[in-house]
């Protein structure tokens, strides 16, 4: 087998040497950041007197809503955020107030003596209840084809119901954080934990009313981020900016782990009502469903979010009669957020409840009701986009092969028969999963490459690493253009001036656009150099040739017919600026056909769709409520993928964080609207001991048509999706305490709590 | 917390940091990992929540133990930096020279077993930790060692093929450390001098307060009297606990007592037909004792449960007692085993049925100048007995208790001469289910026995709802333990027939 590269940063990582934000050499005079949290949800601010906090000895600064020079807004999408409430506080865990201080202990007491005086008002948390209240951030959205209404009274059969799912802490291991550090005049430099430089960039530019260039963004990488830094950044990268801007020093905002859980917003909460009509086979001829996203305080991405949702509601299934209908609403918890899946695991979450549902209905395996609704190659998605390739009938197949689907349903049922208080069930999910950012204008990024004297290679892309390897995977992208190790590459920090306008690192597009505007570029180096070489070693060869008679690969230019006669990659750069040839490219890459329309609610918002299945098999302990994942099997097309090892290790590590949003991941507040669940001792994300017994993952490598970066396809969120089957499988094992096909009443996440009421709650009506 | 006018008392420490002699004057409340990142400008160890739940600051100390020098990780954010002095700090940055790499590092590489890499240092230093102590693990032996590794990006299947990776290629644990750490061992042999004292002006804001390490009780009962001239005292123990409160409630004390040289707190042995486990002794320890493996397999199972490898390395089992938490995982088997405790002060050692040493929620028997000297457990009778050990909480692993339960039963047939339930997680402090204890002495083990068993220890407590579970759950789970205990107990004695459950 051919030896994998790498991680890129992998060999300073494993030594503690890759620096994260704040880890190198402090500046001189640093200051420290400490803030005053809301200890309230919902009420107007009647005093906020900082001048007994300004008093103590090392304080530098107390900073309020009064000190901003431009506009106290960070709002992005709807201008509906302050930096700093000046009246009405939103949620419990609002930064109020900033004390500054060299020392960080001094800063800490600094804020206890900050004066707040407030008017309760009262708070929203629950998502009916805002909806009730029509506090939406923006009027109802509808995706519609067919005629759901004709197409339900003519079904069958119908069922209707709510399905909710719950939120989850991002628990990205660096908290946010971000070094500003003043320089010349007005500029400016952060350090910032954010996935969105440009984003930073511009909100902080209106809060500090000076032009954008006067802001430098440098993210070398993040101590990952899941979603919780594409937009949650922002308030702490423009709190930090201020602070320095105010004091002309250099200023460290870093939350702790506490505050990071108690102030940031989570995956939303959704509750979606729905009806559905469908056959004696389970196929489903119309799909009526209301999505309801609890949005937290401010609109923040929630929109773009509650989109997401309603374009995966019908997951991989062609239904022709389908109305969608979508509020993201306002609610006094910390401004809810994007987070790996951005709203589509939650809008599938729904339709996979209903599969389960309608198989339990007409007693059929859940499976055969899934077979039946797949999508076929020319559907069409409820909102216009054709369904040009998929192959997700082929991938059931292998799933059901790899599993040994009949034996292991065999296996379950004897098992079942066998033991009263272990029980067993098993799952599965497809998915198909929209590649793109929804918002058209965001399918754009740049990529600067230099070639040095002494052919090593530096690249800058828009992409901020964070663990998912945009770096790794655009080093390849470039190594594969020019036939040059990987060895010889950097891949620098992403920096707005060297790589301005960046869209955010998000929507798993990172590796698509990165990776084709430095593709671009490097192409455009590699036509230089080939004219170049072709010079060379036309001379040598004593005969006349032209650019394409060279190829490049093992650090060498060669002539395609007589690979002997070559020129190594080193010599080649430096003839190449002996002869003023530009050793420099910025390349640009803008998704090709990607667009949407947001009042018919049609178009074609997805360069592709990714496409997999996986199959879980879960074991319950019916005294306990205690699961235990047995089997796992992960189908999943990656294209050809430009590195196994780290499509890997997304694929699995989105399915055990999907586990977890599933199982043990249970953030819930308390009725003040205080998170409560505030430190990994009460919030639990999955251990080593939570993988599963044994945990098949068959990567699909076919090409595919629709694909992107040298035929791969993007791999950060679509496997997310698996983690569900978890749910329902759980679900199925409690099915099997009664006798009858029945489906429990499970709550969500399946904690061993949630299990064992459920069981309970089966036997209490068997009794 | 109190503050002194102005002026701090730095504890000058000398300490071994990966193989280098530090000597260092440090405000006596910083921790390790602070020591590491603010004053000695050292990244690599992590902070990320700052109570020992995630082990992104994990390291490793070297230290003489019982004549040989042992190497454990422990979570630096909850390991006082005075605790250093005389003791060998290994981090990441010490294991491997500038352009080379350890085996552990080359492996976690080789298999992808990094992403963000921000929890990566904690797993080197864990996985070094694991094969430092023990060459060939078993996958029990990995998943112990890795338990207290939180990772978010990789799903953990990259690092456990990098643990397997290692167990294929290290054939021998000497030269895990370079050289120049292993010189240390030597040097780890002579005593300490005592901790000592700078007065300086206190400009940074640091908490003032001073830590004192007696090497025996009666020097321990001076430093007693010392303190109370300037203010309150806390002892530390393994500091599991007390670190936490300090680091994230910013809970502090005038003068901090450091328990763990005190010599008369060590050791484990057997009295009088007793085991007696000392006041000092790591749950680490206890996992690994003959006597308490041969005799009290209840202690092994429960430990095994209790915390991650980090934590065991450092928290003792007199800490489960003395934080009377109500869901202590140890307290809760020691009740069931029928512990004592030997409570001990400058005016002498007393001895407490462990199950009359709480009084209420966080309210116990030992004063505040008594330590917990010994936990005595009476080696189980001559009647057959049987061991179980249950607790309910929604992580395998590193989680806290919603119920826990432990149960000791001696039999003779079919016949329960004794039953001793202990539950926490129900009440206010761990407690026994002694109705249900007197229903089943006496009696015949069958399917109805358990059921009326069960229902009556779910009468006899009344739990309360928090974070940790619903009240209506941990009622359940009350009478669900104890139908899996018995139906256990049942199965062990009466193998033969076998039993659903």
């Amino acid at each position: 087998m051919k030896k994998l590269p790498w991680h890129i940063n992998g060999p300073l990582h494993v030594k503690g040497a890759s620096k994260f934000i704040g880890e190198d050499t402090k500046p001189e005079g640093m200051l420290y950041a400490r803030f005053l949290f809301s200890p309230v949800a919902h009420a107007l601010i009647k005093k906020l007197d900082v001048s007994q906090a300004m008093e103590l000895p090392d304080v530098t600064a107390v900073i309020t809503y009064k000190d901003i020079p431009g506009v106290n807004q960070i709002g992005h999408v709807l201008k509906d955020e302050p930096l700093f409430p000046e009246r009405e506080i939103m949620y419990l865990g609002q930064p109020l107030a900033m004390v500054l201080s060299p020392y960080p202990k001094a800063a800490e007491q600094a804020v206890k003596l900050i004066e707040l005086d407030y008017k309760e008002l009262t708070p929203i948390f629950d998502v009916e209840e805002a909806d009730n209240q029509k506090e939406w951030y923006i009027p109802e959205r509808r995706i519609e084809c067919g005629n759901v209404k004709q197409a339900l009274k003519e079904a069958e059969f119908t069922l209707s119901g709510v399905v909710e799912s719950s939120n989850q802490e991002h628990f990205y291991m660096e908290t946010q954080r971000c070094w500003a550090i003043p320089g010349e005049g007005d500029a400016l430099t952060l350090y910032c934990g954010t996935q969105s430089t440009m984003e930073v960039q511009e909100v902080l530019s209106h809060v500090l009313g000076i032009s954008v260039n006067n802001i430098v963004l440098d993210v070398r990488r993040l101590g990952g981020a899941f979603g919780g830094k594409e937009r949650a950044g922002t308030l702490w990268g423009c709190l930090a900016g201020l602070a320095a801007f105010v004091t002309k020093r250099p200023v460290e905002v870093k939350l702790e782990r506490t505050e990071d859980i108690l102030a940031t917003g989570k995956r939303h909460p959704f509750h979606s009502r729905y009806k559905v009509g469908f056959d004696r086979k389970g196929k489903i001829t119309a799909y009526d469903v209301e999505l309801l996203a609890n949005g937290g305080a401010y609109a923040d991405l929630s929109i773009a979010i509650l989109e997401r949702a309603m374009f995966h509601a019908e997951n991989a299934y062609y239904i022709p009669n389908v109305l969608i209908r979508g509020r993201a609403c306002r609610t006094n918890l910390p401004p809810n957020t994007a987070f790996r899946g951005f709203g589509a695991p939650q809008g599938i979450f729904v339709i996979e409840s209903i599969i389960e549902e309608i198989a339990g209905k007409l007693h059929l395996d859940p499976l055969q009701v899934r077979l039946t609704n797949l999508y076929r190659k020319g559907d069409f998605a409820p909102y216009g986009q054709p369904i040009r390739e998929t192959n997700l009938r082929a991938l059931y197949a292998k799933l059901k092969k790899a599993s040994g689907y009949a034996g292991l349903k065999k296996d379950v049922a004897r098992f079942n028969q066998a033991n009263s208080s272990k029980k067993q069930g098993i799952a599965t999910v497809p998915v198909k999963f929209g590649i793109s950012f929804t918002t058209a204008l965001l399918n754009q990024g740049s990529a600067l490459i230099w070639i040095y004297i002494d052919g090593t290679v530096s690249i800058t892309t828009g992409g901020i690493e964070m663990g998912q390897e945009v770096n790794s995977k655009v080093a390849l992208v470039v190594a594969s253009v020019l036939g040059i190790s990987f060895n010889r590459i950097r891949v620098e920090s992403s920096n707005s001036q060297r790589v301005g306008n960046a869209s955010p690192t998000a929507a798993s597009t990172g590796s698509d656009i990165n990776g084709n505007a430095a593709r671009i570029a490097a192409e455009q180096i590699k036509e230089r150099l080939s004219k170049l070489a072709a010079s060379i070693l036309s001379e040598r060869a004593k005969q006349q040739l032209s650019a394409k008679d060279i190829a490049f690969a093992e650090d060498k230019a060669f002539i395609k017919e007589k690979p002997s006669l070559h020129i190594s990659f080193p010599e080649l750069i430096r003839a190449a600026y002996n002869s003023r040839i530009s050793l420099g490219a910025h390349g640009y890459y803008a998704t090709p056909k990607v667009h949407f329309n947001r009042d018919t609610g049609k178009g074609h918002p997805f360069a592709y769709y990714v496409y997999g299945c996986a199959l879980v098999r879960v074991e319950i302990d019916t005294l306990t409520g205690d699961s235990t994942i047995l089997d796992t099997y992960i189908i999943h097309e990656t294209g050809p993928s430009l590195h196994d090892d780290i499509d890997r290790g997304q694929i699995i590590g989105a399915f055990i964080q999907a586990m977890g949003w599933c199982t043990m991941e249970d953030m819930p507040h308390d009725s003040k609207g205080r998170y409560l669940a505030l430190s990994p001792s009460t919030y639990k994300i999955p251990g080593i001991r939570d993988l599963p017994e044994n945990l098949v993952v068959e990567m699909v490598q076919s090409p595919c048509r629709e694909a992107s970066v040298l035929g791969s396809k993007a791999v950060g969120e679509p496997p997310f999706i698996y983690g569900e089957a978890v749910w329902f499988a759980i679900r199925n094992a409690i099915s099997a305490v009664s006798d009858k096909d029945i489906i429990p009443n499970l709550k969500f996440p399946a904690t061993p709590e949630a299990i064992l009421m459920a069981i309970e709650a089966i036997k209490q009506t068997k009794a | 917390m109190e503050k002194s006018s102005g002026h701090l008392n730095l504890a000058q420490i000398a300490f071994w940091l990966n193989g280098k002699k530090m000597q260092f004057d440090i405000p006596p409340g910083i921790t390790t990992l602070e020591l590491l990142n603010d004053k000695l400008s050292m990244s690599g160890t992590k902070s990320s929540c700052n109570e020992g739940d995630c082990g992104a600051c994990t390291v490793i100390i070297g230290q003489r133990k019982n004549g040989a020098t042992s190497y454990q990780t422990v979570n630096s954010c909850l390991y006082p930096a005075f605790r250093l002095h005389g003791k060998h700090l290994i981090t990441v940055e010490g294991i491997s020279g500038k352009d080379e790499l350890h085996p552990v590092q080359t492996a976690l590489l080789d298999e992808h077993g990094t992403q963000c890499g921000f929890c990566t240092p904690g797993f080197v230093m864990s996985l070094l930790g694991l094969f430092l102590n023990n060459p060939k693990p078993g996958k029990a032996d990995i998943l112990a060692a890795l338990e207290g590794n939180l990772c978010r990006c990789t799903g953990y299947d990259s690092i456990m093929k990098a643990a397997n990776l290692l167990k294929k290629r290290i054939k021998d644990n000497a030269d895990l450390l370079p050289s120049a750490l292993r010189k240390v061992e030597k040097l780890l042999n002579k005593t300490n001098p005592p901790l000592l004292y700078k007065r300086v002006e206190n400009t940074e804001g640091w908490e003032t307060y001073k830590c004192y390490c007696p090497k025996s009780l009666s020097e321990l009962w001076q430093n007693i009297v010392t303190c109370k001239k300037t203010g309150s005292y806390k002892f530390i123990a393994g500091g599991t606990d007390l670190m936490v409160l300090a680091n994230i409630q910013h809970i502090h004390y005038a003068n901090l007592i450091d328990l763990s040289q005190v010599s008369e707190l060590d050791g484990i042995a057997i009295q009088n037909s007793e085991l007696h486990i000392g006041g000092n002794v790591t749950l680490t320890e206890l996992q690994h004792n003959k006597l308490v493996k041969k005799h009290f397999p209840l202690m092994i199972t429960a430990i095994e449960q209790m915390a991650s490898t980090q934590i065991r390395n450092t928290a003792t089992l007199a800490g489960n007692i003395a934080n009377a938490s109500p869901v202590a995982d140890g307290a809760t088997t020691l009740l069931a085993l029928q512990a004592k405790v030997v409570l001990a002060s400058s005016r002498g050692d007393r001895t407490v049925e462990l199950s009359k040493y709480y009084h209420a929620y966080k309210q116990t028997e030992l004063k505040p100048e008594e330590v917990i000297r010994t936990v005595v457990l009476p080696l189980p009778s001559a009647d057959k007995h049987w061991q179980g050990f249950l607790k309910s909480a929604k992580r395998k692993a590193v989680d806290i208790s919603g119920v826990v339960s432990a149960v000791l039963i001696s039999y003779k047939g079919n016949k329960i001469t004794q039953a001793v339930i202990s539950f926490g997680g129900v009440a206010p402090y761990p407690a026994r289910a002694l109705k249900t204890m007197t229903f089943l002495a006496g009696k015949t083990i069958s399917g109805k026995l358990i059921e009326q068993a069960a229902h009556l220890a779910q009468s006899e407590f009344t739990p309360i709802s928090d974070v940790r579970g619903q009240k209506d759950y941990r009622s359940v789970l009350i009478r669900n333990h104890l139908i899996r205990h018995l139906t256990c107990f049942l199965d062990a004695v009466k193998p033969q027939q076998g039993s659903m459950l």
